[in-house]
């Protein structure tokens, strides 16, 4: 009698090829609702139900009286009808249920319900009775809530042939408040199903399973023929391998607080990422939170939600438990699941026990105010930042699942690859246009440092990818054609040495390598020919405890010529992690000294050190190398009959001329004296100018570098000077002879600098480095500083050396600076620079990091490696990691 | 009356202070009458102009000076036209650190603070540039700036800095601690008085005297509970709110109004969600209140300086400013976030509604200002870009009293 033709299928939406068991099956159906009652039969009582008052005439009611206690039948009627349940020796608890015989059959009744008073309810029923043939032999009922569908369901097993009969019954074993329905004996022939909601909840869809109990392989929850027939893998417990298991997908996790994986979409054939963002709260006291004061100003809006799910569509299709209500109930993308909350202001601490029963099933983040930063865990499940600006959520999530902010190590992970369009390049996060991450298309375009061509750029003339590289955090020269100006001369020419990371932002394309030495402050780098025994840099720098001098020197460095994948890529003496030699019977000083080599009198190449002692006066002191270290000579007064006090960093360097140039802030002046190779002065010190004839007021940086210019026949020395009110740097060429007789210091134009010049009040860096080292007279000249007053160490370079008003490329010009490693790269004291076109092949640098003057040597600070950078496919790896992720279990 | 009362007050309150633990607040502003204006005519309320700015969030508040609106955001501040919106000038901070929002000296000189006090002319031309220390503290989010000429901003190393707005020089500091992973607030300063305000583990409201540093009082119920100072009016005092720990969406703030020697006048109990949002000419007081669900209308409450209530509360938008012709401005946003289409209502002091303009599909990050030729400036957050928006008001600027969130269109925050 009750047939298939009962039951409201809407889709199945599962199944697969292989056939199913008989007895064994699924169907997503639209569940409606019946009534369901409580009774509590007191001990020695009994009860009689009714249904009467039947509307239409043709609604076709069922009732069944079961027992709560064990889901077993006390009793059933059909139509208007009258049941007692008997005496009960104790109380007793009885479940009414009214559901209609077929879609047919709904309709209205009054239900009364008598035991020692009588209540009379109106009550409605509908439920669908669905009874396919492979239900018989079935032993087990599974109910999976769907999207959007109704919560509180019901289960109903029937004698088909006899719908009074109920064989079986479940509220809410299952997950939440689904039932499961366990069989004593397999499903007769003829039986029915009854899944229905309770009143109150909406009409809707619920997936409905059922099998014989038999064999499950992968111990998932569900039977090998039921996967059959779902689709998914019988031996696979996580057929789409994102954490979840398949029975989980769908039908959930029960516990106290069940985890309603179907309902929020889950998919066990297609990779699921949930996520739980809670969110900061906004204190009204202290912060404007809008119009409304709201405390949960900054939760993540539902638009939010969308961006951020965006960014891993379709591979990996993300839910996102923001606590926001979807105006679509069926929506999968977002909710109000009931784990997302308000945090308190402070530290969000993220673990297991916070997760509680969504461990290993969600990440977690939490959604902080617009403007903030972020962080994520790497190979974790814990992540947080602006919940505004996805592109920073999705790159913290990224995080979790093993992504840097250049990707991954086989495409070499430096941040800021031009080519890697990804939230997690920090060129690319602020990026609105940038709403997924990278899906390797510029794959084949490796960039690699010290081999770019120019013509070739991206090997695209996309425009939208071409406007991006000439804005934004780039900044780069692009034609239309795709040619693009890597190295920043201002010429396209097909195969240059440059920085393609190099951008503004924290790009950290100078510190692609550094080596640790220790608590040191103030450094000097400085070659010391070898004399036939290997090249030595020199590093010199303060201890940052107590203030002396020491020196260390490179045993080699040709291995940072190459590559930056062998750390350390430079050999130290001492070797690194161990202390760097005092400087014997050096004095006390302070600030950054100066080093130049010079040549004895038998030849044999020196270090010429110069320190400013702590009583102001400078000391001179010479190196000698040894085999293992090096011999200090007895430090000398550099001008024992002068009563100068010097007050900043001296500088050393020889002129191209041959001299030996030594400057120094002495009070409100900069002197310059001239040494012999002994380090004794050739003549009393000059006070400076600048080619005004205005005295030069240093402000406590001033750096020597030799260099050329376009438009000058020879090498020139020239200087970066910090002066005036705000230690503005100046780069200025020495005149010896400003044609009335007078040395001064020549300025480049204002024009030459961006609208916001350097500052700083400790010595910065400054270099003259060839564009191409086969080239040596065409090149450009670094600075890098420590901002004034404080501040993350900054570093630039010109286009070229071309200081003609006319020049349309390699022109010296300085581009705006940019962060050195990245804004939080904080410097401390003197940055060096260090290029020697005989034996460098790259910009070196030294500086020391923070409050507790971590000093560094950077042997690729103008960023140009000799390294193959790719784009890569980030979904490969977000796929790879989906599931180990859950539990911060993944091997990088 | 009211103004009679007060001055009373603060004479007893220079009497003997060993009675009291607390000090009153020096030169307290005497209480005035600044009569309405009336408002521009021939001006039809709409949005002018909106310019994407950056992708960096601006600061609360932005200011007006010389037909320039001063923006900060991350490390920059933007000089932009105020006429067209165009930007023309700017300053970084040196070491690209992020800065407060700017504040407008008397002079039109603006003034910021990072690790280091700033201060720029018009277009963005260096003045000077001070450490605040040498531990390089950075500032916090806002500066405030005293008719004496000195600005006061909070830092990361938890102490309070006030500087010589003509030098940057730092005429002291005082410890006074941080909140939660940030530098302490600055709700505003009143006569000679900086308010400081700390949350988190050790909440904490102070009156610091602004010519030396020394705690004044400390605002707080009998059994320590913080009140924290949210409005300063003449004749009014000091408005306080302390949050309940009601659980709902908005605060349920109980409403203390202080004195100048930080005795409680009255309190508007919270019987549900409610705070002060602004005070209208005559220091009348505007209560937004609401029921704890998310979404409740909005009802607006009055009170007099007296504490007596004159309106009922009654369906209107927040107040988020004031204009100098009593027009009060109420903001209504769809939703709590920053992502949702917002409208501009303006009611009569009685909060009859005026007329109301959509203004477009954000809800504004910053409170306003309104120029003298009624333009009303905000900043908010579209599409991944900060942009500032021009409203055309009948508004001949901001009103008296305590009419926006930092007080006047300078940013100033200073009562005086």
């Amino acid at each position: 009698m009750l047939g298939t033709a009962l039951a409201t299928i809407v889709a199945t939406g599962l199944g697969s090829a292989v056939p199913a068991a008989a007895d064994t099956g699924t169907a997503e159906l639209l569940v409606t609702a019946v009534h369901v009652e409580r009774i509590t039969l007191p001990a020695g009582a009994t009860a009689t139900v009714e249904l009467s008052d039947l509307a239409p005439a043709t609604a076709e009611p069922v009732l069944h009286l079961i027992d709560a206690a064990t889901n077993s039948a006390i009793a059933g009627a059909r139509g208007v009808s009258r049941t007692v349940v008997g005496v009960s020796p104790s109380d007793r608890e009885l479940v009414l249920i009214v559901h209609a015989l077929s879609s047919d059959g709904t309709g209205t009744a009054t239900l009364s319900i008598t035991t020692s008073a009588t209540r009379e309810i109106s009550i409605t029923f509908a439920g669908i009775v669905h009874a396919p043939p492979s239900l018989v032999g079935a032993r087990r009922l599974l109910v999976g809530e769907r999207p959007g569908g109704p919560a509180d369901l019901v289960a109903l097993v029937v004698d088909g042939a006899d719908p009074t009969r109920l064989l079986a019954f479940d509220d809410d074993s299952g997950t939440g408040l689904a039932p499961v329905l366990a069989l004593d004996l397999p499903c007769p022939a003829g039986c029915a199903l009854v899944v229905a909601h309770k009143p109150g909840d909406t009409d809707g869809p619920a997936l409905i399973a059922w099998d014989a109990g038999d064999t499950d392989s992968d111990a998932d929850g569900l039977s090998d023929a039921l996967e059959a027939e779902l689709g998914t893998a019988p031996g696979l417990a996580d057929t789409d391998a994102d954490g979840l298991t398949d029975g989980a997908e769908l039908f959930g996790v029960d516990g106290p607080a069940p985890v309603l994986l179907p309902r929020w979409g889950a998919d066990p054939n297609a990779p699921d990422l949930f996520v739980e963002l809670d969110w900061e709260e906004c204190d009204p006291v202290t912060d404007w939170c809008g119009p409304h004061a709201s405390r949960d100003r900054h939760r993540s809006s539902g638009a939010a939600a969308r961006r951020l799910a965006n960014f891993f569509a379709p591979e990996i299709t993300v839910h996102l438990d923001n606590g926001v209500a979807s105006d679509d109930p069926a929506s999968v993308v977002h909710g109000d699941w009931g784990g997302a909350e308000r945090q308190p202001l402070g530290q969000h601490p993220c673990n297991a026990d916070i997760l509680g029963a969504r461990f290993g099933i969600f990440h977690r983040g939490v959604a902080s105010p617009l403007g903030s930063g972020g962080g994520g865990t790497l190979y974790g499940y814990c992540f947080g930042g602006d919940g505004v600006r996805m592109g920073v959520l999705a790159q913290e999530l990224g995080h979790n699942f093993g992504l840097d902010h250049g990707g991954n190590a086989p495409s070499l992970p430096a941040n800021c690859k031009p080519h890697y369009l990804s939230p997690m390049n920090y060129a690319y996060t602020y990026d609105m246009a940038v709403v997924e991450f990278s899906r390797g298309r510029l794959a084949g375009s490796p960039l690699n440092g010290v081999a770019l061509d120019e013509l070739a750029g991206l090997g695209t003339t996309d425009p939208a990818l071409l406007d991006r590289l000439r804005g934004g955090a780039f900044g780069l020269n692009v034609r239309d054609d795709g040619a693009i100006d890597w190295n920043r001369d201002g010429r396209f020419d097909p195969l240059v040495r440059g920085a393609p990371t190099w951008g503004y932002a924290s790009c950290e394309q100078s510190k692609a390598h550094a080596d640790a030495l220790g608590a040191a402050l103030d450094p000097e780098l400085s070659w010391l020919p070898g004399d036939g025994a290997p090249d030595r840099l020199y590093l010199l720098s303060r201890s940052a405890i107590d203030g002396r001098l020491d020196a260390r020197f490179t045993t080699r460095l040709d291995r940072c010529d190459r590559t930056v994948d062998t750390s350390p890529c430079t050999d130290w003496s001492p070797v690194e992690g161990e202390p760097a030699r005092l400087v014997d019977r050096a004095p006390p000083g302070r600030l950054a000294p100066a080093a130049e080599w010079v040549v004895d009198a038998d030849g044999t190449h020196r270090l010429l050190v110069v320190q400013l002692a702590t009583d102001g006066q400078l000391y001179v002191q010479r190196l000698t190398a040894t085999a293992t270290g090096e011999d200090w000579d007895e430090p000398l007064v550099l001008d024992s009959d002068s009563d100068v006090i010097v007050t900043g960093s001296p500088t050393l360097r020889r002129a191209p001329d041959g001299t030996l140039v030594l400057l120094a802030p002495a009070g409100g002046v900069l002197l310059r004296w001239q040494l012999d190779d002994t380090g004794r002065p050739t003549a009393p010190p000059t006070v400076e100018s600048w080619e005004d004839g205005t005295p030069i007021v240093p402000c406590g940086g001033v750096t020597l570098a030799r260099g050329h210019r376009a438009d000058l026949a020879e090498e020139a020395l020239f200087a970066a000077i910090a002066a005036g009110p705000f230690c503005t740097v100046e780069l200025a060429r020495f005149d010896a002879d400003d044609g009335d007789g007078a040395a001064v210091w020549e300025r480049t134009p204002a024009t030459s600098w961006p609208a916001h010049r350097p500052m700083t009040d400790v010595r910065p860096g400054l270099a003259w480095v060839p564009l191409d080292p086969l080239e040596p007279r065409a090149g450009r000249f670094y600075l890098a500083w420590t901002p004034w007053p404080s501040g993350a160490v900054l570093i630039t370079h010109t286009e070229g050396d071309d200081p003609s008003p006319d020049a349309e490329s390699r022109r010296l010009r300085f581009l705006s600076g940019t962060f050195f490693s990245n804004v939080w790269g904080l410097g401390t004291g003197a940055v060096t620079l260090a290029h020697d076109p005989a034996r460098d092949t790259n910009l070196r640098a030294a500086w020391s990091f923070g409050a507790r003057s971590s000093l560094g040597f950077y042997p690729f600070a103008d960023g140009i490696i000799d390294r193959v950078l790719l784009d890569q496919d980030d979904y490969g790896y977000l796929l790879e990691t989906l599931a180990c992720s859950l539990t911060a279990s993944c091997t990088p | 009356m009211k103004a009679q009362l007060f001055l009373l007050l603060a004479v007893a309150c220079h009497g003997p202070p060993p009675a009291l633990p607390d000090r009153c607040v020096p030169d307290w502003p005497a209480p005035s009458v600044t009569p309405l204006a009336a408002p521009l005519v021939g001006i039809t309320p709409a949005v002018k102009w909106r310019r994407r700015l950056t992708r960096a969030v601006p600061l609360d508040p932005i200011v007006l000076t010389g037909g320039r609106l001063a923006v900060a955001a991350s490390s920059r501040l933007f000089l932009l036209d105020a006429e067209t919106g165009t930007v023309v000038g700017g300053r970084s901070s040196t070491g690209f650190e992020r800065i407060t929002a700017p504040v407008v000296a008397p002079d039109g000189h603006l003034h910021f603070a990072g690790s280091s006090a700033y201060s720029v002319d018009l277009d963005g031309n260096l003045r000077h540039v001070v450490p605040l220390a040498p531990s390089g503290p950075s500032a916090g989010k806002r500066m405030l700036l005293a008719p004496s000429g000195t600005l006061y901003t909070t830092a990361s190393d938890g102490f309070l800095y006030a500087i010589n707005s003509a030098t940057g020089a730092a005429r002291w500091r005082v410890e006074v601690g941080k909140n939660v992973a940030a530098a302490a607030a600055l709700p505003g300063g009143v006569g000679g008085a900086v308010h400081v305000i700390t949350r988190g583990e050790a909440p904490s409201s102070r009156l610091y005297d602004a010519t030396t540093g020394l705690r004044l009082a400390t605002l707080a119920t009998p059994d320590g509970v913080p009140r924290y100072g949210a409005l300063f009016g003449a004749t009014i005092g000091i408005v306080t709110q302390r949050p309940d720990d009601a659980p709902g969406p908005y605060p349920r703030m109980q409403i203390d109004v202080l004195d100048p020697c930080a005795k409680l006048r009255f309190t508007i109990p919270a019987t549900r969600a409610q705070w002060p949002a602004l005070l209208a000419p005559g220091d009348r007081l505007l209560v937004v209140e609401r029921d704890a669900t998310e979404g409740s209308p909005t009802e607006v409450a009055v009170y007099s300086p007296d504490g007596e209530r004159v309106l009922a509360p009654r369906p209107a938008a927040p107040p988020w400013a004031v204009g100098a012709d009593g027009t009060i401005y109420g903001l209504e946003c769809d939703s709590a976030g920053v992502e949702s289409p917002s409208s501009l209502i303006a009611y009569s002091d009685m909060l009859e509604e005026r007329w109301r303009i959509e203004l477009g599909p954000a809800c504004p990050i910053t409170t306003p200002v309104i120029g003298q030729d009624g333009t009303l400036y905000f900043a908010w957050f579209v599409d991944g870009v900060s942009e500032i928006v021009a409203v055309a008001t009948p508004s001949p600027g901001l009103a008296g009293g305590w009419p926006a969130r930092h007080h006047d269109a300078r940013g100033t925050g200073w009562l005086e």
